[in-house]
């Protein structure tokens, strides 16, 4: 059974590396590259003839500027992580942080020693996902469909407790509010494949206990 | 439209892989998530956590200078409540609503996390975040420039507040080793005339008073119940003597605080008259014969007949005339205290933050004196606290010579004129700093003419370079060039050793009670990377390796104190009466110790600027610079005593009430009453301008705190009702409040709790800056903020005095005249 | 006002607490109970009492039946300082706009005879309590030593104990929209700890503990001569002491 989990790795992980932090050359050089680019138009994701005019050195900073401005302050400015969504009648409280944390350090996965941002932030849920969906993959090459629907669960539990609850609000605050077109492409990218992966992880599963289903 | 199909997914997905492979982000490699992923049987699940472990990290605040002993309870890496630590002798097991609400600064959803370069202009408030690489580096060059250059003076650091190990890092290590002593503090906008009045009299700040044991409390100008740079040992002490032991307390202040409230008397005196009130009790002290002869002739530097005399001029009638106090009151009391034996005078800004505060402080040292209530059981203390060893550095320092404000500001600023700096920056002569440096330091709300303050930070050709250390962003921190995150104080390592009420010391330290949030970084550990940028030897490689090496030195053992958070010796007996011991020949005797005989002191003077003995016999005490430095002991008669050992001047050994320096400055040697110009020229309409304190915030910072500014985010200005009816204002009614420098326009409150000549306007609020809480921005997109940001209730911000204080010194001490500006007060 | 204060079972919990303190890694420092006692003083007796097991301090606490809860405001000594306030907020992380705990101050007099009274304000845990009768679902509750609790499991949010409380003490959170309100601090009660607010006061004016016990400061202080309750005409039997020597005044919400 296919279910695109490689291919779907590698999106959670560019918008991961998206969100981190700020573009730096290397990454900006690679992302318009106009194949790429070409790409994103075929799925309705048009980032301008401003975004392709403009040299890689003007854009890091330019874009340096926004994402400090969108993400970072200082003074009003979008939360990246989950616990700033989370409404108060949520009977589960508000701490998003200590359960994302548990989650992934369950998983066998840890955070970075030098990494000290919030542990449901946006870049965090969707790396993730990221690895969630890349061993999903490698277990389907082996044709371990046991430990494949195992990381299907994970990956249904962890987007629909987490990540795709809050993804509309926050992609919609950041596509409202970006003056760049990248972050606010992107942001409508993020939302649009996290809602849409949570339903084809649905059905996934769905396939695979059907019986008689491949 | 975005359009997701499978077919469309799977080339995105193929797109994605070789945008990631050219970032040069290998497959398989993570950004912030390490380790390898397993599957447990069963799956996963997470219900929420029973039984919460709450884990205790002793520490110490820093909401306020008392900096008393905290305990911090977390839980799941949550930072959830802040109580005393009651093992702490100072402030046993209690915290105030400042201290409680210590959790707020950590918590802030407006802090600062990476270091921010600022992009367009100056005040402009458009920021990138940059590396601390970046960061360093830039500041490094800068730093390193000015050494090649020859000129590290040009370096100027500005502090607010900073203390203990923090200091000690900084100023004492990393600046010295680099070579500026241009250092800026902040005492002249808090108390520089007690200061400086204390070292004309007796030597070194703090003064104690040991209301626990005393007998009658006089309290001038000091809101003890609210404030007070030991607040809550002393409120506690005080509150417990008065309910306790029924003390009297009677509080001089212009307008009824709660420590006026709490007091058996609340007495309403004119602002700045309090000197007069003082002379006047003393005078009766002489003229009644309850004075102690023996203090006054054995450790003072007057006779009882010299000062007799000089007090008579200053009758309780004329007094009376000078403040408003009925004379037959200041009589009354003058015995009353003179009777307590002992009792213990409290002043502080609201007597000293004066024209004549130097000569306040004196007077009411004086008061005490003379009644033998000095460093006594019950009386008026020398101040005790822990003493540190910690690793030293050696080096030899530069400065610019702006410090001290300008020509004629001050005779004897022994405590720098920090209100007047950015002015001394502006006038130029003595040179500019390339590099402007502040930490833990709001100079546009610190100081008075804030539009000033304004304009002189954004100037780049006044200050090239600004480089704010602060947690938050603040108006301050908005005019810099780069802001470099600083921890809160529940993040960071230091020792501390503010003074102990039960004259025994305590020895304390402050611990991370969480990691650091985000990039940032307590500052002392960015200073150790400094130096090691620039090729400096500081002897130590962190904060915490400093505090394990004091501890060390000191004889602590650093896992008792981590675990405790203080210590004291069980065995130590109070201090008191230190004045009076007697000195041993090894103590006075030795080749580096001189005896001078104009001033009967004995002094090491290797520890002066001395080159040689030789210089040093001729120059004599007094006039060998650093001369204080070296003091060893009093001989007074056949003996030799410990004595008032000096600080920042070179007293002698008495308690000095007559004042060589104040005389060779062109003042009364005694303590005297200076008339306050201003007031003495004031129309009969026109009002004081008094500035408090209130008991849930602190200065400018702590309005971010969501819990204390829920409390108090409104300062209407107090006037009184008589006053109001003849200006046409009602309570609630707009007004404008003009003074020589400009006007603002608040709300009045009229209120029976304030002398008539006076208007009264806290301090705290105003911002226009500094988070949510404090400046009422509300985030434009909602809800960003911490679930509680949309349960904030209030919209005012109230309005800052400090806009119509002008930065006026006085002329001994150079303290900012906070309460003496008079101003027009009329309907808006 | 020269009080007498006298032993009681506060008293144990205070020492409870001190053997509270030392809950932290002392083994890991590899520190020996002697390297501990050597450094010595008070330290030394606090760390020698966190030997004391739990059990015995519970035991202590929970010492007798008939034991009804009480606190005495001494607003003599209370400065007004908001500490016992922002205790409780952070104890309970109770949101902006709503209190469990707050302090009204009240200006009187005319110039100069201007004065300012304190009063810190709380559930008044009555012992005839108007909110528990009207609560549908059984949420609030008294218990047997006289604290009104709530249990927010059974909580429907109808506001009807908020509207039958007369004194402000109970609250509709505005993000879960429970009921919530004072609770004397009852986790920290049953494990021998003060409240909050006791614990931090700085002028020690609340005075907490058994009013049933002849030995307790609590019940010395009830007593006295100065002490007045909140709207006693309503019949509610506050549990709320106020030493006070003139009227109280009406202690409103702080917004």
């Amino acid at each position: 059974m296919k279910t695109g989990a490689e291919e779907r790795s590698r999106i959670y992980g560019l918008l991961a590396h998206v969100y981190y932090h700020e573009p730096d050359a290397r990454f900006l050089k690679s992302f318009m590259e106009p194949a790429f680019l070409a790409t994103l138009e075929g799925i309705g994701i048009d980032l301008g003839e401003y975004f392709r005019e403009r040299s890689t050195e003007a854009l890091v900073e330019e874009l340096a500027v926004e994402y400090t401005r969108l993400f970072l302050g200082p003074g009003k400015h979008i939360y990246p992580y989950e616990s700033a969504y989370r409404s108060e009648e949520d009977p589960r409280g508000r701490d998003a942080g200590g359960e994302v944390r548990n989650l992934i350090q369950a998983s066998g996965l840890d955070y970075a020693p030098d990494y000290r941002d919030a542990p449901d932030h946006i870049s965090i849920q969707l790396e993730f996902m990221e690895k969630l969906t890349e061993a999903e993959g490698r277990a389907w090459e082996h044709e371990d469909t046991d430990t494949a629907t195992g990381y299907l669960e994970i990956e249904r539990r962890f987007l629909r407790d987490h990540l795709a609850q809050w993804v509309s609000e926050f992609s919609e605050r950041v596509a409202a509010n970006a003056r760049t077109s990248l972050y606010r492409e992107m942001a409508v990218l993020t939302r649009e494949f996290v809602l849409a992966d949570a339903d084809a992880v649905e059905e996934s599963i769905e396939e695979v206990r059907t019986p008689g289903g491949s | 439209m975005v359009k997701l199909t499978r077919r469309s997914l799977m080339k995105l997905g193929v797109a994605c892989a070789a945008v990631l492979a050219g970032a040069e982000r290998a497959l398989g490699q993570g950004l912030a998530l390490t380790g390898t992923l397993k599957l447990v049987d069963g799956g996963m699940d997470f219900s929420p956590v029973t039984g919460k472990e709450r884990k205790i990290v002793p520490s110490a605040c820093w909401q306020c200078v008392a900096r008393d002993a905290i305990l911090c309870y977390v839980e799941d890496g949550k930072l959830v409540k802040i109580e005393g630590n009651p093992e702490s002798i100072r402030n046993r097991g209690k915290i105030c609503a400042k201290g409680q609400a210590g959790l707020n600064q950590v918590y802030d959803p407006d802090r600062i996390l990476y270091p921010m370069k600022r992009v367009g202009k100056r005040g402009d408030g458009e920021w990138k975040r940059v590396s601390w690489d970046e960061a360093l580096d830039e500041v490094t060059a800068r730093l390193k420039a000015l050494l090649d250059e020859g000129h590290p003076e040009k370096f100027m650091f500005h502090y607010g507040r900073m203390k203990g190990s923090d200091s000690k890092i900084v100023k004492d290590a990393f600046l010295k080793a680099y070579g500026t002593g241009t250092v800026g503090n902040h005492t002249s906008i808090c108390e520089a005339a007690k200061w400086t009045a204390q070292e004309l009299t007796w030597g070194k700040h703090y003064d104690v008073n040991d209301v626990e044991h005393a007998n009658m409390i006089l309290n001038f100008g000091c809101n003890i119940m609210e404030a007070h740079t030991s607040h809550l040992q002393l409120s506690q002490r005080t509150i417990g003597a008065v309910a306790d032991r029924g003390v009297k307390l009677v509080t001089f202040d212009v307008r009824l605080s709660n420590t006026g409230a709490k007091s058996d008397e609340w007495i309403p005196i004119k602002p700045g008259t309090d000197g007069a009130v003082i002379l006047a009790m003393a005078n009766v002290v002489m003229d009644e014969g309850l004075y102690d002869a023996d203090f006054i002739d054995t450790w003072t530097n007057v006779s009882v007949a010299e000062l007799t005399d000089h007090l008579r001029q200053y009758t309780p009638e004329w007094a009376e005339g000078i403040s408003g106090v009925p004379a037959s009151k200041i009589r009354s009391l003058a015995i009353e205290y003179a009777n307590a034996k002992p009792g213990t005078l409290v002043s502080y800004r609201g007597a000293v933050a004066h024209y004549n505060g130097v000569d306040t402080e004196r007077a009411a040292k004086m008061l005490d004196a003379i009644l033998g209530y000095i460093d006594v059981r019950g009386g008026t203390c020398r101040g005790v606290g822990a003493k540190w060893k910690y690793p030293k550095v050696s080096g030899s320092t530069a400065k610019l010579k702006i410090l001290d404000g300008l020509e004629g500001d001050a005779a004897l600023p022994t405590h720098h004129i920090s209100h007047r700096v950015l002015d001394a920056i502006k006038e130029g002569s003595h040179g500019r700093p390339d590099v402007y440096m502040t930490y833990c330091y709001e100079p546009v709300y610190a100081n008075g003419d804030v539009q000033e303050n304004i304009d002189i930070l954004k100037d780049e050709s006044l200050i090239p370079y600004h480089v704010s250390i602060n947690p938050f962003y603040t108006e301050s921190s908005a005019l810099a060039d780069i802001i470099l995150p600083d921890v809160t104080y529940l993040e960071r390592w230091s020792w501390d050793d503010m003074v102990s009420y039960d004259m025994i010391p305590e020895f304390y330290i402050r611990q991370p009670v969480l990691p650091a949030p985000g990039a940032t970084r307590q500052f002392q550990d960015v200073c150790c990377e400094l130096a090691t940028r620039l090729g400096l030897e500081l002897g130590f490689e962190s904060a915490e390796d400093f505090i394990r090496q004091s501890c060390e030195k000191s004889g602590l053992d650093f896992g008792y104190m981590t675990s405790h958070g203080v210590w004291h010796d069980a065995d130590a007996k109070p201090k008191y009466k230190a004045y009076a011991k007697e000195l041993t020949p090894e103590d006075y005797t030795g080749e580096k110790i001189l005896f001078d005989e104009a001033t009967g002191v004995y002094w090491d003077w290797t520890k002066s600027k001395a080159k040689t003995k030789e210089e040093a016999e001729e120059k004599g005490y007094t006039a060998m610079k650093y001369a204080y430095k070296g003091y060893v002991g009093q001989k007074i008669g056949d003996k030799v005593y410990a004595g008032f050992k000096p600080d920042k001047l070179n007293k002698s050994g008495f308690f000095e009430i007559s004042s060589d320096f104040m005389a060779k400055k062109g003042f009364s040697a005694l303590p005297t009453f200076m008339a306050i110009p201003e007031h003495e020229a004031m129309g009969a309409d026109d009002l004081i301008l008094t500035t408090y304190k209130v008991n849930v915030q602190i200065h400018t910072r702590s309005q971010n705190c969501k819990w204390l500014t829920e409390i108090y985010h409104s300062n209407p200005a107090w006037i009184n009702p008589a006053t109001a009816a003849k200006k046409g204002i009602a309570d609630g009614d707009r007004i404008r409040v003009t003074s020589p420098i400009g006007e603002i326009v608040t709300t009045a409150r009229v209120t029976d709790a304030v002398h008539p000549q006076v208007i009264a306007i806290s301090h705290h609020l105003g911002h226009f800056e500094y988070g949510e809480f404090a400046s009422g921005n509300k985030a434009a997109t909602g809800h960003e903020c911490v679930p509680d940001c949309h349960n904030k209730w209030w919209s005012e911000v109230g309005v800052h005095p400090n806009w119509i204080i002008p930065n006026a010194p006085d002329p001994v001490a150079g303290q900012l005249r906070f309460n003496d500006t008079v101003v027009q007060v009329t309907k808006a | 006002m020269a009080v007498t204060r006298k032993r009681g079972w506060i008293r144990m919990a205070k020492k409870e607490e001190k053997v509270r303190a030392p809950d932290v890694e002392v083994e890991d420092r590899g520190l020996t109970r002697r390297d501990v006692l050597k450094m010595g003083g008070a330290a030394a007796l606090a760390v020698a009492a966190a030997s004391v097991p739990k059990d015995a301090a519970l035991a202590q606490a929970k010492q007798a039946a008939g034991r009804r809860l009480a606190m005495v405001i001494d607003t003599e000594r209370c400065t007004g300082c908001h500490a016992c306030a922002v205790a409780c907020k952070a104890e309970y992380d109770v949101p902006l706009g709503v209190w469990r705990s707050w302090v009204v101050a009240e200006d009187r007099g005319q110039f100069p005879d201007a004065r300012r009274v304190f009063l810190p304000r709380l559930c008044n845990q009555c012992d005839n309590p108007p909110c528990v009768p009207v609560c549908p679902t059984g949420a609030t509750i008294q218990r047997e030593d006289g604290a009104v609790t709530i249990n927010e499991a059974d909580c429907i949010g109808c506001g009807r104990c908020v509207a039958a409380c007369p004194y402000d003490a109970r609250y509709l959170n505005p993000d879960s929209e429970m009921a919530q309100k004072c609770d004397f601090c009852v986790h920290r009660i049953d494990q021998g700890v003060t409240p909050a607010c006791v614990n931090t006061c700085p002028a020690n004016a609340r005075i907490f503990g058994d009013v049933n016990d002849s030995n307790s400061d609590v019940s010395a202080l009830a007593g006295g001569a100065s002490v007045r309750v909140l709207k006693p005409e309503l019949g509610t039997d506050p549990q709320v002491f106020y030493i006070a020597t003139e009227e109280l005044p009406e202690g409103d919400l702080p917004r």
